[in-house]
């Protein structure tokens, strides 16, 4: 890999839970003390690179980090811990007019874009008050774009509402171009649109990235649509990322439980009789992680080690794995 | 047969007149039988569903056509009848079990109602049925979850409460809307497992209702596939899902991503689905459809029977279309 465009080391985001008044006065009346505030380590630890027009993956379930990442990285919120450096540059000391070079593309872009401003209208504000184009090239420009995502110029004119669920993903999706991204971090983009639909603006991301090399870091729980759109796959397990390598090598071929039993767990259009192979209970509090591996509650190859001892990320050839027993 | 819908017309009275959501559905579920019903938003596969538990958002309502449950029809019972089937005979599980359950009430206290008012039986008795309903479902340590309130459990749980709800009273027939569009993948092989193992157990008959074939393909006998209010093609899943009839069929199966065509463009369905105030004339799908044909412009196909199922299509997939 030549030079990385994004380079994460060692990130970490701790959440506190504030415990509440009640509680406080409780805890001062029985034990004199104030509460022990709890905190979760929503994202703990995790490097990786991401290569220019490269797309990346990141995969788990709900509760596992992933939007947090992408939040920590478009700088939504601020790390605790570790360092995001983009071209070099260490995220927090980046001038503004740089980062607009990260963009963000949402799941619900009803609650992404503003529902009380034509659509239009939206696309342009971020254009001109961040002096991407001269005033006089702005409605070229914005034609130009509205071409490359597929929208009808018309629809500019109408307000969220008014438009189809795909057709303001689209206008989600031009919002993020507009600003002439290197790297745009599309969180679930097609979790919440219908099959049909899905295929649609999967082929856009597609056509998107081919033609303006574009990078993109892919949240998605599908796994099907990761291994369509990405290089490679970042799988990440209670705020750990447990297992990275080839998107097709990892997917077809995984070397975590986790991934595999994640893998097992998607269904397929298959002419089998499918059974679902399912893995045992749910993803643990993460205000309370099991000792040891995160995984090692739900996980059949679990050993003594697994519950005691918590596994680093290792090279395991061409991917890294955090596992004491890789399949 | 244990349900039988037939020609069901649904409207739902405007301004503009009666806006018509459902046309003239055929629809057979056998008892014991899991039955797979496939559409996108706007296709009308809820307010169908609904259609049979008699929960039509007023003023939407049934204009023709009947449904018949044992042989009975649904659409001609009068409230007390439909009370004594709703969650006794037939049971429905939602989408968002947020939804479903009462925020304020106790689990014990909605399934132990959901028991004892349908039969007599004495409480302690009743909570014994009811621990062992969530013990059926999965649910570790079900007599404390018992005495939870929503709240305090993940989706996945109050999903599994829901389900076990509607386990309860040996239910003839469940219809799932959704059931676990909003979970995880992990929890939603979970719950698809066991559903399909307690339908198979109990002779219950299912009818699972999804925007995701896979889902469907996993778990269901048959499977029906809904477009623009109306049934288009149904069959066994095989056949359905390797020898698709019609071409919103396939064109769903093709929108999927596969391992196969990684690196290429998904062959995607052009357009959007037609909102039911402005139909297309002739077939609905005719304008998103690559096989479209003068007559598709025109004319309203009919439902074409097969040794096995069914389709309403001018110009259908043969063969040498898949090759």
């Amino acid at each position: 890999m030549t030079a990385p465009l994004l380079s994460v080391r060692n990130l970490g985001r701790k959440f506190v839970q504030k415990p509440s008044a009640v509680a406080v006065a409780a805890s001062l009346l029985t034990t004199g003390k104030r509460p022990v505030q709890k905190a979760v380590r929503a994202v703990n630890d995790i490097s990786f690179d991401l290569g220019p027009g490269e797309a990346l993956g990141l995969v788990g379930e709900s509760g596992c980090g992933k939007s947090t990442v992408a939040r920590l990285i478009t700088g939504l919120i601020t790390p605790d811990q570790g360092a995001i450096t983009y071209k070099g540059e260490t995220l927090a000391a980046m001038a503004r007019k740089d980062r607009l070079k990260i963009q963000m593309v949402f799941q619900d872009p009803l609650g992404s874009l503003d529902p009380r401003m034509r659509l239009g209208d939206q696309i342009a504000e971020g254009v001109r008050v961040h002096n991407i184009v001269p005033a006089a090239e702005l409605k070229d420009y914005l034609a130009g774009i509205f071409a490359d995502c597929g929208i009808d110029p018309v629809l500019a004119q109408r307000y969220p509402h008014q438009v189809s669920g795909g057709q303001r993903q689209r206008f989600g999706i031009a919002r993020a171009l507009a600003m002439k991204p290197d790297l745009v971090i599309c969180d679930e983009p097609v979790a919440a649109l219908d099959v049909s639909i899905q295929a649609q603006v999967i082929n856009l991301l597609a056509r998107l990235r081919r033609e303006r090399g574009l990078s993109y870091i892919f949240i998605s729980h599908d796994l099907n649509v990761v291994r369509h759109l990405c290089d490679r796959v970042a799988v990440m397990y209670l705020g750990k990322l447990i297992e990275i390598g080839d998107a097709a090598e990892v997917l077809s071929d995984p070397r975590h439980p986790y991934t595999s039993a994640l893998g097992d767990a998607a269904p397929r259009v298959t002419l089998d009789a499918q059974e679902f192979r399912a893995i045992k209970g749910e993803i643990p509090s993460p205000l309370n992680p099991p000792k040891g591996c995160f995984f090692n509650p739900r996980c059949s190859l679990a050993t003594d080690l697994c519950r005691s001892e918590a596994p680093e990320l290792r090279d395991l050839g061409a991917r890294k794995v955090a596992c004491h027993t890789p399949l | 047969m244990l349900l039988e819908i037939k020609n069901l017309e649904v409207v739902f009275p405007m301004r503009q007149g009666d806006l018509r959501v459902l046309h003239g559905i055929d629809l057979a579920v056998e008892k014991g039988e899991i039955l797979g019903l496939v559409g996108e938003s706007g296709s009308g596969k809820s307010v169908l569903s609904k259609a049979v538990m008699g929960l039509l958002a007023k003023p939407g309502r049934a204009s023709g056509g009947e449904i018949l449950f044992q042989g009975q029809d649904l659409l001609k019972a009068d409230a007390k009848a439909l009370r004594s089937l709703r969650g006794n005979r037939i049971a429905m599980i939602f989408q968002d079990p947020m939804a479903t359950l009462n925020p304020v009430l106790r689990i014990d206290a909605q399934m132990l109602e959901a028991v004892q008012g349908h039969r007599k039986m004495p409480s302690a008795e009743a909570r014994r049925l009811c621990i062992e309903a969530l013990r059926k479902v999965g649910i570790p340590a079900p007599e404390e979850r018992f005495l939870n309130y929503p709240h305090q459990l993940s989706g996945g749980m109050r999903q599994r409460i829901a389900i076990a709800t509607a386990l309860l009273n040996d239910p003839d027939l469940i219809l799932a809307d959704e059931a676990t569009t909003a979970l995880d993948v992990t929890i939603q092989a979970q719950i698809l497992s066991e559903m399909k193992a307690l339908c198979r157990e109990s002779g219950t008959a299912l009818v699972w209702v999804t925007h995701d074939l896979a889902v469907v393909s996993g778990i269901a006998d048959r499977i029906a596939v809904m477009y623009a209010g109306r049934i288009v093609e149904c069959g066994p899943t095989q056949e359905v899902l390797s020898r698709p009839k019609h071409p919103y069929t396939q064109g769903l199966l093709d929108s999927v991503p596969s391992a196969a065509q990684r690196g290429q463009d998904l062959r995607q369905i052009p357009g959007l689905m037609p909102s039911p105030s402005a139909l297309p004339p002739g077939c609905a799908f005719n304008p998103r459809c690559l096989r479209a044909k003068e007559a598709c412009r025109s004319n309203q196909p009919v439902m074409t029977q097969t040794p096995t199922g069914a389709f309403a299509c001018f110009n259908p997939l043969s063969e040498g279309d898949r090759a």
